[in-house]
């Protein structure tokens, strides 16, 4: 497939819902990364015509667990909000809800117009005592949490300077019948759809960089070998080398190469598609297993697992493949790398004990922060696009499902029950949006 | 009783009668030539065989009746995959070394490749799911080679044998404990035309 197949699928399945977002405002209250307080916000349930009323319950849900998942926000408890007048058309006593200890109220309105929602949203600010966030948003009712969930990012944008995730997907392979399938699900864990039926197995989908596309191994045809889906549904084998099997995919961070690790030469080697020329480049030279590659998010390195020294161990080498040099000492099985989106600290399991758990280092210094711990294994760890949340399968309930992390290990939540679910991998923000 | 006998009598005598008859008219007498002289048999002691050992006849399990006659055909490629004529390979726990056992396997394995030269085989690696997926799926294609590399110090062509891996992603055994583990670390045979 072209660079330019793969770049031309990017919005196509994906279109925004935002109708016309109202001219930038000023943006006061604006949260410091480090140590900040989280703002106080209260998430009334929105006013809504009759026939809107489900819609509107949902939105508040929604957009009460997304400003939570955020760790931007606290949400002032629902159970006090009769105690203030509700908000009336952009009108809000600001003061009376400050009484409550809401720095912000979301003030929204939901309708049905010609069948379809019309959701009006405001953000008040109650110290300021005025309006910051005016927005209107619309769509079929079957996008009800697409709205909401954009919402949740406006009000995260304005707040913080920074893209939300509430919009943002997890892919990732899960059982079904006897092989497995691609999925995909919201980063909340609805709204869960499977996108192939290939009736094989198919595993570790890794998301385009740049576009809604996924690249992931595939044992379907007569080679296990490396495929790549777009958002609009067409679906190609990359034009990787013909060996016996070609598996573990990862975009660099420009959307024009495929790293994967192939055995063209014999064994395990890491190899970098250019996905325009379909020119393969060799990167590592050794006898031992070479696998799973990671593209540092400047593009300038490649983390990956190697077992020169006896051992699964993960390595560094510069994106042409010089200058290899080992990252894990310690334990006899560390693997899985993925780079945090700041590049600045690399997840990866290691096993202890006989199960695996995530561990992150801090690469400058070289501090190593252990998240998982007697909780069954936890694999295959992967960041979310704002870096404050890791994606990863753990069997610790008995069977392997996907579960979310904060990035220092705390406020696990699980997001699928009883799936047989492995190998997440988490959506970027596109520029696009 | 008696009456029967009679009969019997009476129909012999007629047949032999007519047998009579029939050599008569048929043929024209022609000059005998003189018999051959006896050959002369040195005489010995007669020779008293040893009694015969009772052996009971064994029952079938099928009767005879039933067993389909027709020449036996070449089995076909599914018929011999049943039949597992090529044997799985064990390893141990993150290993790929071939023990005294495996190499016995891979001996039988390496006959009957050798004496069965139009087939090639697909030799694809297991893991037990202990190792993370995609490390598993390259030890279990390192499982792969260490058995074909051995089938080659054997003496079978490696263009007859292709290696895959299927990590741990089909295990022969879905179990969760060291017995189930010792059955999923393997190579097993495919054989192909």
């Amino acid at each position: 497939m072209s660079l330019a197949a793969v770049r031309s699928a990017a919005t196509i399945a994906f279109a925004l819902v935002a109708l016309a977002p109202a001219p930038a405002q000023e943006v006061s209250g604006v949260v410091e990364e480090s140590g900040a307080a989280r703002v106080a916000i209260a998430v009334p349930t929105p006013r809504a015509s009759a026939e809107a009323r489900e819609a509107a319950a949902e939105i508040a849900d929604a957009v009460r667990y997304d400003l939570e998942f955020s760790d931007w926000f606290e949400i002032v408890d629902p159970a006090t909000y009769a105690l203030a007048p509700a908000p009336d058309r952009g009108r809000l006593d600001h003061e009376a809800w400050r009484g409550l200890g809401a720095a912000a109220v979301v003030d929204v309105e939901v309708a049905v117009k010609d069948g379809k929602l019309d959701v009006i949203a405001r953000v008040h600010d109650t110290e300021g005592g005025k309006l910051v966030l005016n927005y209107r948003y619309g769509g079929a009712p079957s996008r009800v949490r697409r709205i909401a969930h954009q919402l949740s990012d406006d009000i995260v944008l304005h707040y913080t300077g920074r893209p939300g995730i509430a919009q943002t997907w997890i892919a990732f392979s899960s059982r079904h019948g006897e092989n497995k399938e691609i999925y995909l699900m919201d980063y909340d864990g609805r709204r869960v759809r499977r996108l192939t039926d290939w009736g094989t197995i198919n595993l570790a989908p890794a998301w385009s960089p740049v576009a809604n596309s996924l690249a992931f191994l595939s044992f379907r045809g007569d080679r296990p070998g490396v495929w790549v889906l777009d958002g609009d549904g067409r679906v190609s084998r990359t034009p990787a080398l013909s060996g016996e099997m070609n598996v573990s995919p990862d975009w660099s961070p420009d959307g024009r190469r495929l790293a994967y690790s192939g055995t063209a030469d014999g064994d395990f080697e890491i190899y970098s598609l250019n996905l325009a020329s379909g020119r393969n480049d060799r990167l590592t030279r050794h006898p031992a297993i070479d696998i799973s590659p990671a593209y540092s998010p400047n593009g300038r390195e490649i983390a990956f697992t190697s077992d020169r020294s006896g051992k699964p161990q993960v390595y560094l080498m510069d994106a042409e493949g010089l200058n290899v040099r080992r990252l894990t000492t310690e334990g006899d099985y560390n693997d899985s790398a993925a780079w945090s989106p700041d590049g600045t600290r690399l997840a990866y399991v290691s096993r202890i004990d006989g199960r695996f758990d995530v561990f992150v280092r801090e690469l400058e210094s070289g501090a190593t922060r252990r998240l998982t711990a007697d909780s069954g294994n936890n694999e295959n760890p992967r960041w979310s696009p704002d870096g404050r949340h890791i994606v990863f399968a753990s069997d610790r309930a008995g069977t392997w499902d996907i579960y979310t992390m904060r990035a220092d290990g705390s406020r696990v939540t699980r997001l699928t029950r009883g799936t047989h679910s492995y190998t997440p991998d988490w959506s970027r923000v596109l520029d696009e949006r | 009783m008696r009456n029967t006998s009679r009969i019997a009598w009476l129909a012999v005598a007629a047949l032999a009668a007519a047998s009579l008859l029939g050599t008569g008219c048929g043929k024209k007498k022609t000059p005998e030539a003189p018999p051959p002289a006896p050959v002369e048999k040195p005489t010995t002691a007669p020779i008293t065989p040893p009694a015969p050992v009772e052996r009971p006849v064994e029952t079938e399990p099928f009767p005879s009746e039933a067993v389909d006659r027709a020449e036996p055909a070449v089995p076909s490629i599914d018929e011999l995959n049943r039949q597992g004529v090529l044997r799985t390979v064990y390893f141990g726990y993150d290993s790929s070394e071939l023990d005294s056992e495996a190499r016995a396997t891979l001996q039988a394995n390496a006959d009957w490749l050798k004496s069965n030269a139009s087939y090639r085989a697909v030799v694809a690696g297991h893991c037990d799911e202990r190792g993370t997926i995609e490390y598993n799926l390259a030890l279990g294609l390192r499982r792969a080679e260490s058995a074909i590399g051995y089938l080659s110090s054997l003496g079978v062509p490696v263009s007859r044998l292709r290696p895959t891996s299927f990590g741990e992603e089909r295990p022969a055994d879905p179990g969760h404990g060291d017995d189930a583990w010792s059955k999923n670390r393997r190579a097993e045979f495919t054989i192909e035309p």
